[in-house]
């Protein structure tokens, strides 16, 4: 099949985000389409985070392209497209509306509806879901502006820097945001000692960061 | 490096941003003073409930294809080249496919009922000669290859269920075609 065929090469197409805008600028569609590929999970899933409504994510993901193909003459990426990318995402999805007549649901239960839930015992499941409840309550209870800091950083994996770029301010910044985040979530978990999250639970471990894997799948199971 | 620094950059310690010598550094302090340790399991605690909290989101994808962007921008969806030519043949092998099966259609005996030059597998048992009516006419041929390419007149061809084209390019998941079609 073309389109499937298509659609695998320009997942992987290996030119930079610099030259596929360049590529798309001069009207290479493929070129844009491999850059969609390239971020539309991410954008859906931070769109999702914000709003908790799967279609309204899904129209922030079109909307944020729609905006960098009207922007591709004046984008100058200098590495990696996804800071632009996102910080328009941000807003979309910030400035978005509710619609009418959706119940806007938690993260976690609407999570619940979009994820398929892997092979678990029971147990570890209600464990894990109740973990996921109380701190995914935890980080609503924050401002948005320490909100996405969290959401950027444990759910997209961007670096402090990168979020930095994306919010629009300077690194120390986002580091005393995210510092901040942490010890309230850390209060609300205090709260909740059945999750075993008492203090000395959990020992630092050493070595490389403890958030978050590097890359992000492209291609899931319900595709 | 005081407590204060210490404090200061426990978060990028859990960030995975602090370097070799930055994070030996931290580590020697923390055995030193239990105060600094207590804080940075706090907080390493709640990072790595965050990074929990998020996993099943985190490999979530969306079925969402490029073409929803041209669509919501009323931009022309662009055909690659190889796509382009079989799309053309397509078309005049439809073309020809008409005048030839019209053509017989007026040649031939009008309560004879055509066979589909083009059988579609999942098609065979919609496609029925008893189901034409005698009023079949080139009309409804016409109709017959450009809707369903089985379904003798439109009457039996609910929008809804019918088929596409099995060259339909721009949509090639049912997530798509739900996209598409939105």
């Amino acid at each position: 099949m073309t389109g499937r065929a298509a659609k695998r090469a320009s997942a992987e197409d290996a030119r930079t985000d610099r030259e596929l805008v360049y590529a798309a600028r001069a009207g290479d569609g493929l070129a844009f389409d491999a850059l969609f590929y390239r971020y539309k999970d991410g954008i859906f899933r931070l769109g999702f985070a914000i709003t908790k409504d799967p279609a309204a994510a899904e129209e922030i993901v079109v909307d944020t392209f729609a905006r960098a193909h009207r922007a591709l003459a004046r984008l100058e990426p200098e590495d990696s497209l996804r800071p632009w990318l996102y910080r328009v995402a941000v807003n979309l999805s910030y400035n978005r509306r509710p619609r009418k007549n959706v119940i806007v649901s938690t993260l976690e239960d609407a999570t619940d509806e979009i994820v398929e839930s892997g092979e678990r015992s029971p147990s570890s499941l209600a464990e894990l879901a109740e973990l996921r409840r109380v701190v995914l309550a935890a980080v609503d209870t924050l401002g948005p502006k320490h909100r996405i800091v969290v959401v950027l950083h444990y759910l997209n994996g961007l670096n402090l820097a990168e979020i930095a770029q994306v919010v629009d301010c300077p690194v120390g910044t986002v580091k005393s945001r995210l510092h901040y985040a942490l010890l309230r979530l850390r209060a609300h978990l205090s709260a909740h000692p059945e999750l075993g999250f008492e203090p000395g639970a959990a020992l630092p471990a050493t070595s490389g960061r403890m958030a978050l894997p590097a890359v992000e799948p492209l291609r899931g199971p319900k595709e | 490096m005081g407590c204060a620094q210490v404090r200061e950059r426990i978060t990028v310690l859990l960030a995975g941003e602090a370097g070799r010598r930055e994070r030996l550094e931290i580590e020697s302090h923390l055995r030193r003073c239990g105060r600094c340790a207590e804080a940075m399991s706090d907080l390493a605690s709640a990072s790595i409930a965050l990074d929990r909290a998020y996993a099943p989101l985190r490999a979530t994808t969306v079925a969402l294809s490029p073409a929803r962007v041209r669509l919501a921008m009323r931009l022309p969806q662009p055909v690659p080249t190889g796509v382009r030519v079989s799309r053309l043949t397509s078309r005049l092998t439809e073309l020809a496919l008409a005048a030839a099966v019209t053509a017989f259609a007026f040649a031939g005996s009008a309560s004879v009922a055509p066979k589909p030059a083009i059988v579609d597998e999942n098609a065979v048992e919609t496609f029925s000669p008893t189901r034409v009516s005698p009023s079949f006419d080139d009309e409804n041929f016409i109709r017959w290859i450009r809707i369903g390419r089985y379904a003798a007149s439109a009457d039996l061809v609910d929008p809804a269920v019918a088929p596409r084209h099995a060259d339909d390019e721009a949509a090639d998941t049912p997530h798509e075609r739900a996209g598409l079609a939105r």
